[in-house]
């Protein structure tokens, strides 16, 4: 039967499955051939695996045998090019392993796998999720579905494109700092970006270990908590992972719900289009009773310039272990010293570069109070501001990006520009708090903008609820 | 204001070759982005930090055991190198023999 892959979720895959009508190798086969007629023009995959048919006739063989059908049965998958697949290349979209081959598999991968899915391919990305517009790639920039003249942000933009234009179901980013989040955002999807210690990352690519989670990236905030329900919990090989918490309190009706606006962060920091779509859907929620309320954030505004501190930190600590010797490819030199500069300095683009130069700066003796000890307290009292709100609203709403999705370019020149690409985006990563972005209306030209929901640690549920109960506000 | 020699500094900390066009340019981000750092205005003394942090953090430790059976990975692992000779990695001598 023909399948509609516009229209498809992994919710209505898996009823089409449960009542079966459809096939998985049927699926795959479809989305094969989108990927065949587009990818070239899209730059979303940087390869797709040979062994996804022989993965669906497994799945189909499952199901034929009279098995009762797993959470993501038959379900095609695009997984960001910074998370381990046995056997298959992993590069971080970076010439500095560009002929690594991991030597096992991501928890996520091995969970995704247990619960029935099917990996298409790895998909591009900001080499070593540095940026936010897919363009720091060592293998060319993804475009934009819509217009491919613009971004589709970053840097899990490969998978954002990849949805967004059919070519997968659904897929896994990671976000540091608003990494899963202003691609789907760009790209008129879903994206969560966990609490920090619910998804394991025992093989992810680390770039800042104390901000990465793994999160999705889907069409729908159902299809979102159907995947975060499976690579959710404590994971063995990872330490910070916690033993997922049952909730604790019930749902509130949505005419109890109360939400936090920080004014002081949005006011002057956003496009026209990003405020009317946002100002209209407080209305709309306004007119369903719901409390929406002003709160004062003070250290907000302080959320990204603690980052590009923090994170460059555990940027140069984390690439330390890029030096030729145990992965992928080495310069020669004469000396063991030269290797290591020539294959690091050779292996790494202009932006890794940048954030390795600015880590070592903020850690070296003299700038370390100045710079990564103020950082520190600014994130502890930014994290105490979040607690605070929490007593008086359910959750913190915000734009998910200043803007819709910028021109191929346009931001390349001006690190710091790029960088405030992240200003709502960053503050949930610094605070450990779980935050969802999802579809919001559309500027002028047609290209979507973002509404994002932060909750307190843990929150995941209200995140579903109040997503659900948004996009049939929107619907 | 960064000058290029601190650049060049920090690449060599870090372990990085740079090209030579890449330093000027270099100076320049790190100024903005400093600049832009310099922002954050936070009570920066010892205590307070120690207390803030402290509220934040707890510690998740596993056992100090093998998670896996010695030498299991140890081909994969090895297979990723650029160069390997009798199971292990090949890397120049630090010490060399010209003092002898």
């Amino acid at each position: 039967m023909a399948i509609d892959l516009r229209s498809l979720t992994i919710t209505s895959w898996c009823e089409q499955l449960a009542s079966g009508e459809a096939r998985a190798i049927d699926l795959v086969a479809a989305y094969q051939v989108e990927i065949t007629r587009r990818n070239g023009e899209l730059n979303a995959y940087l390869e797709v695996f040979d062994d996804a048919r022989a993965a669906a006739e497994e799945s189909d063989r499952w199901v034929a045998a009279g098995k009762a059908p797993r959470p993501l049965e038959g379900v095609p998958l695009a997984i960001k090019d910074n998370i381990l697949i046995e056997g298959e290349i992993c590069s971080a979209a970076s010439k500095m392993l560009a002929s690594y081959r991991a030597t096992y598999s991501a928890t996520v991968i091995n969970r995704l796998r247990q619960a029935g899915a099917i990996i298409l391919g790895r998909t591009n990305m900001d080499e070593f999720a540095m940026g936010s517009s897919t363009e720091n790639s060592a293998f060319g920039p993804t475009r934009h579905p819509n217009d491919p003249t613009r971004v589709p942000g970053g840097s899990s933009g490969g998978t954002a494109a990849a949805v967004a234009a059919h070519l997968a179901l659904a897929g896994l980013g990671s976000d540091t700092a608003g990494s899963v989040r202003q691609p789907a955002s760009f790209c008129g999807l879903v994206g969560l970006k966990p609490t920090y210690g619910a998804v394991s990352r025992f093989g992810l690519i680390a770039m800042a270990s104390s901000l990465d989670q793994i999160g999705p990236i889907t069409k729908t905030v159902a299809d979102a908590e159907i995947i975060f329900s499976v690579i959710r919990g404590r994971d063995d090989l990872d330490a910070t992972t916690v033993e997922y918490p049952r909730p604790q309190e019930p749902l509130p009706v949505v005419a109890d719900l109360r939400l936090g606006v920080p004014e002081n962060l949005i006011s002057d920091r956003v496009s026209e289009a990003v405020k009317q779509n946002f100002d209209q859907a407080l209305e709309v929620w306004r007119a369903l009773g719901v409390k929406v309320v002003p709160i004062n954030l003070p250290r907000l505004v302080d959320a990204l310039a603690a980052y590009y501190i923090i994170s460059p930190a555990e940027v140069s600590s984390n690439l330390a272990r890029f030096d030729g010797m145990r992965y992928a490819d080495r310069v020669t030199a004469p000396t063991l010293l030269e290797e290591y500069e020539r294959t690091r300095g050779e292996g790494f683009g202009q932006e890794v570069r940048r954030r390795i130069i600015l880590g070592t700066y903020v850690l070296s003796s003299g700038y370390y109070d100045a710079y990564y000890r103020r950082a520190l307290v600014a994130r502890a009292f930014l994290t105490a501001d979040f607690l605070d709100a929490f007593k008086q609203v359910d959750a913190v709403v915000m734009p998910t990006t200043p803007s819709t999705a910028f021109a191929l370019g346009e931001k390349t020149i001006s690190p710091l520009q790029m960088y405030l690409a992240d200003i709502f985006t960053v503050p949930a990563n610094i605070a450990g708090l779980p935050a969802l972005t999802l579809p919001q209306g559309e500027d002028e030209q047609g290209l979507p903008c973002g509404f994002q929901f932060i909750t307190p640690l843990f929150r995941e549920d209200l995140l579903f609820y109040l997503g659900k109960q948004h996009a049939n506000l929107s619907a | 204001m960064i000058k290029q020699e601190e650049v060049v500094s920090l690449a060599k900390l870090a372990r990085l070759a740079l090209p030579v066009t890449e330093v000027e340019k270099l100076c320049r981000d790190l100024e903005s982005i400093l600049g832009y750092v310099a922002s954050l205005k936070v009570e920066t003394s010892r205590s307070s930090v120690a207390t803030q942090v402290r509220a934040l953090v707890d510690n998740s430790l596993r056992f100090d055991i093998a998670p896996h059976r010695a030498g299991i990975y140890t081909e994969r692992l090895l297979a990723a190198s650029p160069e390997t000779h009798s199971g292990y990695f090949v890397v120049k001598p630090i010490f060399t023999d010209h003092g002898n």
